[in-house]
């Protein structure tokens, strides 16, 4: 056995806990879970159902773990997980899976499918099957602090950048500020805009807030690949440079997992509570609302719909927040079918996006978000996950509709007063 | 005596037009008092609490629809149930918001009379009465083992749901069958639904209420929500109302905790049973049964059967009756273990456990040989 | 195998087994307080819709304690009013005309719903104390 598959079943060994036992020895094999998959209902490939996916890792339990299982693999009736197996199911765990957890909600036995996934790739990983984008990815997000290669001095000219288009200061490193702001590279890299409209809502709020120069990446691609050491090395920079600076909240950007990553997974990465609060971005603006310090002028009134991100509805809960704010500004907002925490993914997430051999499949999954769109005719699409943006504006050149795909953040600071807009520091 | 009888009548429409409102108010009651006869129905009917406001407006706006009662195979306990409820009460308030213009028991009018006013009420009302079942239906040899005024049970339903809004089926017996369908289930009993399902009557939107008896204030709940909202409830797969029946007994024990904490007892008269704790090895249902007594209660809210030491026997589920001993724990082996399966699973044990043992020690064994998973390690080799 | 030879990590500190059921319902009171200081909306918590044992509600009774205001109504049978030691959380029990519970709340707001005047009820009385004065000046005695 090569030492790379040993590695990877010690992690099978690891992951294996009660939960995993119970969801092996409860599934009926009923296949709901297909159905549930875009990935399954865009391509029709039987192969994409979720529980499909966990094949090596469930043959593993029952050979290892269970009496059955082991007398039949005494007995030369199963043959051992092996690298031709791994290989071959790296396509349907990288690739066609963005750990949406869809599957998960209509489980009838209530299996964690997704918990499942994100599970197995511990093994696939430290097997060396992830895939050759997410491992560089992984490289750049330790060795340099982004997984797509962002340097402090890049935020610090793109900051710069904002300071003098709008006039207000970009704080660094404010010990005892309210708030910590993380951002995504693609936020930083693709839309700056997202920054400046922090720093105008905070200004109306009268809110302190800080970046930290050692810790601004919010994306967590240690969750992605599936590596809990890496995904622990990097929510740690965050917990240190919070505690540091000893802010109350830190904020989780427009960015789908490294929500899941800082707000829920954290804790158990670090095997600690954290002595601060962790808020979607969605989640403090929907607070200022209700506080009064959200204040907004003028309404659009083209018809509008909103996007939402997987992990924000099915593993954080928020649903209502979007919806709140989005009415102070959209007149005209239809919602899309499937909405809220049965939404539909756009089919990037979970590592998906950033995985260039997953290119194709993504763009048939995206399909499915495709005809929910074009069903609305709408004029615009607002989501709050810059992952899913980039997705949903590829998706939409390459299906050759004319249609902005807007960040919910932005979208509400360009309806702040505008004297605030004016202001020089 | 026709001139008075056509007096009569007239007084009753009237009445009906009356808001529900309006005719709570005529009875001396106020705003306060509307106000908790809404947070109480609220409370009954498993809405969220804040619901009240939204009841009392349109229950203020909702006028008294007709409702006629069916009563087929059955032991009248349905109606003992339901009328036995603590009066006067929050359900008797919902029944002056209704129309009861037929029902067996309840009716002063007898013979033709009695059979006059259904058929006056489903022909006045057609496409707008509730049509209340409660019993089975002989659905063998044409259907000649019950008939009402010479009209078979089978017959009377067949034309009571034509003209019928909704169906519900009140009991256990006109939701699932129940005791008349027990085997060997010599006239052939039926439930409502297996008749729809048949096509031998109409198809209606039906609301199962299971139970043996039902809970009072689940059939009230669901009449009341009629009225409110003037649709049915949220319905589960077998056509129950998931606001009563969305939660197992179990889920909602009060003893749900020893359960949790394998505190069992044994038999009825041990330290276990005094203490209070888990029936389930004493056969309690709970486990497998949709509904409310753990938490509505019955007899005015004072007890539930697992609360005077008796495990549930499950009567509001499908197959009542036939479900083998209501004293053997739900996972045990219906038929008597012989010796060599006892020796086979005394075997099995002590492989389970070995094999067990085994598991504990290879994931203790990775846990603790971790090796930190490296940049490096992701490649392969 | 039995699911209970796989060892559990409990990764969260929990109350013993008795308390979590109240300890729920004191983080919801919680959450509700924290609503109504954010939004001016009050909130309303169902006491017959959590299943308490009789033991844990005398708990969580004694746990809320006792405050300074409460009431008695008598409308459709009784309903008392109690203000806990916690300002803002308020114990509403409605009783039908034999006594029985049909409700039982907790609500949290600066003043229960029940007790509140409404304007419909404004009006109505300034008609009534007018009769009443327009009765003393012209039949010029008070019944």
């Amino acid at each position: 056995m090569s030492a790379s598959l040993k590695r990877g079943l010690q992690a099978f060994d690891e992951v294996i806990d009660a939960s995993v036992a119970s969801f092996f020895s409860s599934c009926v094999h009923c296949g709901l879970c297909a159905d549930a998959c875009l990935f399954y209902t865009e391509t029709g490939d039987p192969r994409y159902t979720p529980i499909y996916k966990l094949k090596p890792l469930q043959r593993y339990w029952n050979q290892h773990y269970t009496l059955g299982g082991k007398i039949a693999s005494y007995l030369g009736l199963t043959t051992a997980v092996d690298d031709a197996e791994l290989a071959e199911w790296q396509e349907l765990i990288y690739n066609s899976c963005t750990l949406c957890g869809r599957c998960s909600m209509v489980c009838p036995v209530g299996n964690d499918l997704t918990a499942m996934i994100r599970k197995i790739r511990e093994g696939m990983a430290a097997a060396g099957y992830a895939p050759e984008d997410l491992i560089a990815a992984a490289g750049r997000a330790v060795k340099i602090g982004s997984p797509m290669g962002v340097r402090l001095p890049a935020l610090k000219a793109q900051a710069a950048h904002v300071e003098k288009d709008s006039g207000l200061e970009i704080p660094f490193d404010r010990e005892g500020a309210e708030y910590m702001l993380l951002l995504s590279s693609m936020e930083i890299m693709n839309y700056p805009e997202y920054l400046e409209a922090v720093a105008r809502i905070m200004k109306q709020a009268g809110k302190s807030w800080t970046l930290s120069s050692e810790a601004f990446e919010a994306t967590n691609t240690g969750i992605q690949i599936g590596v809990s050491d890496i995904a622990r090395t990097l929510v740690k920079r965050v917990v240190d440079a919070a505690e540091k600076l000893r802010v109350k909240t830190v904020i989780s950007p427009e960015c789908g997992h490294a929500y899941t990553a800082i707000r829920w997974d954290g804790p158990n990465l670090i095997g600690r509570p954290y002595p601060f609060e962790v808020l979607h971005i969605l989640e403090v603006l929907e607070q200022f609302r209700l506080q009064g310090v959200l204040q907004l002028e003028g309404s659009e009134s083209q018809r509008l719909t909103f996007h939402d991100p997987c992990q924000l509805v099915r593993r954080g809960g928020v649903i209502d927040p979007p919806r709140n704010l989005l009415r102070m500004v959209a007149d005209n907002f239809v919602e899309m079918g499937d909405h809220g925490k049965m939404n539909w993914c756009c089919g990037a997430g979970g590592g998906v996006g950033a995985n260039e051999s997953a290119a194709e499949l993504k763009m048939q999954a995206f399909q499915r978000k495709k005809r929910q769109i074009s069903e609305l005719g709408v004029d615009a699409v607002v989501t709050a996950c810059a992952n899913c943006r980039i997705q949903l504006e590829e998706g939409l050149e390459e299906n050759e509709m004319d249609l902005p795909v807007l960040g919910l953040t932005e979208l509400l600071a360009e309806h702040l007063p505008q004297r605030e807009k004016g202001e020089r520091g | 005596m026709k001139s008075d009888r056509e007096k009569e009548s007239g007084a009753i429409v009237s009445q009906r037009e009356e808001t529900v409102l309006q005719r709570l108010r005529r009875q001396g009651i106020s705003r306060r008092g509307f106000l908790k006869f809404c947070t109480a129905t609220a409370s009954m009917m498993a809405l969220p609490p804040t619901m009240a406001p939204a009841i009392a407006a349109a229950l203020g706006s909702a006028t008294r629809p007709s409702v006629i009662w069916l009563s087929f195979q059955e032991c009248t306990g349905c109606t003992e149930s339901l009328t036995r409820s603590h009066l006067p009460t929050v359900e008797s308030l919902i029944f002056d918001a209704i129309s009861l213009d037929y029902h067996h028991t309840l009716q002063a009018a007898s013979g033709e009379a009695a059979e006059r006013a259904r058929e006056e009420a489903m022909a006045r009302y057609a496409g707008e009465y509730l049509l209340l079942v409660d019993g089975s239906i002989p659905y063998g040899d044409e259907g000649i083992y019950s008939t009402i005024a010479g009209v078979s049970n089978l017959e009377m339903l067949r034309q009571g749901v034509e003209g019928a809004a909704a169906v519900i089926a009140i009991g256990t017996c006109s939701s699932f069958g129940g005791l008349p369908m027990a085997s060997p289930n010599p006239t052939g009993a039926m439930s409502v639904n297996d008749l729809m399902q048949r096509g031998a009557i109409q198809r209606r939107p039906l609301i199962n209420i299971p139970g043996c008896p039902p809970i009072p204030a689940v059939i009230t709940g669901v009449i009341a929500h009629y009225l409110t909202f003037g649709t049915i409830p949220q319905l589960d797969a077998l056509h129950r109302p998931l606001s009563f029946y969305g939660d197992t007994i179990h889920d909602r024990c009060y003893r749900r905790t020893y359960y949790d904490q394998g505190k069992f007892a044994d038999t009825f008269d041990d330290e276990g049973a005094r203490l209070g704790w888990c029936l389930y090895k004493l056969g309690c249902r709970g486990p497998t049964t949709y509904n409310s007594c753990a938490t509505l209660k019955w007899n005015g809210g004072t007890s539930f059967p697992i609360q005077s030491g008796h495990g549930c026997i499950g009567c509001s589920e499908p197959g009542f009756w036939d479900a083998g001993s209501f004293y053997e724990a739900l996972s045990m082996p219906t038929a008597a273990a012989t010796t060599a399966t006892r020796a086979g699973v005394g075997v099995g044990v002590a492989a389970g456990a070995l094999s067990a043992w085994q598991n504990l020690h290879q994931r203790n064994g990775a846990r603790t040989g971790h090796q930190e998973v490296k940049l490096d390690d992701l490649e392969r080799g | 195998m039995g699911l209970d030879t796989i060892p559990i990590r409990s990764e969260v500190m929990s109350p013993p087994f008795e308390q979590q059921g109240i300890v729920a319902l004191l983080q919801e009171i919680s959450q509700l307080l924290r609503q109504l200081a954010l939004s001016d909306e009050n909130g309303v918590i169902d006491l017959r819709r959590s299943p308490l044992s009789p033991a844990q509600r005398e708990a969580l009774l004694t746990l809320l304690g006792q405050g300074e205001v409460s009431a008695e109504l008598t409308v459709m049978g009784r309903s008392r009013v109690e203000e806990t030691a916690l300002a803002g959380v308020w114990w509403v029990t409605h009783y039908n005309e034999e006594g029985v519970v049909v409700a039982e709340l907790l609500e949290i707001a600066p003043i229960p719903q029940i007790l509140l005047s409404v304007e419909d009820e404004l009006g109505e009385s300034q008609d009534r104390l007018q009769q009443m004065i327009d009765g003393i000046i012209n039949g010029g005695s008070v019944k």
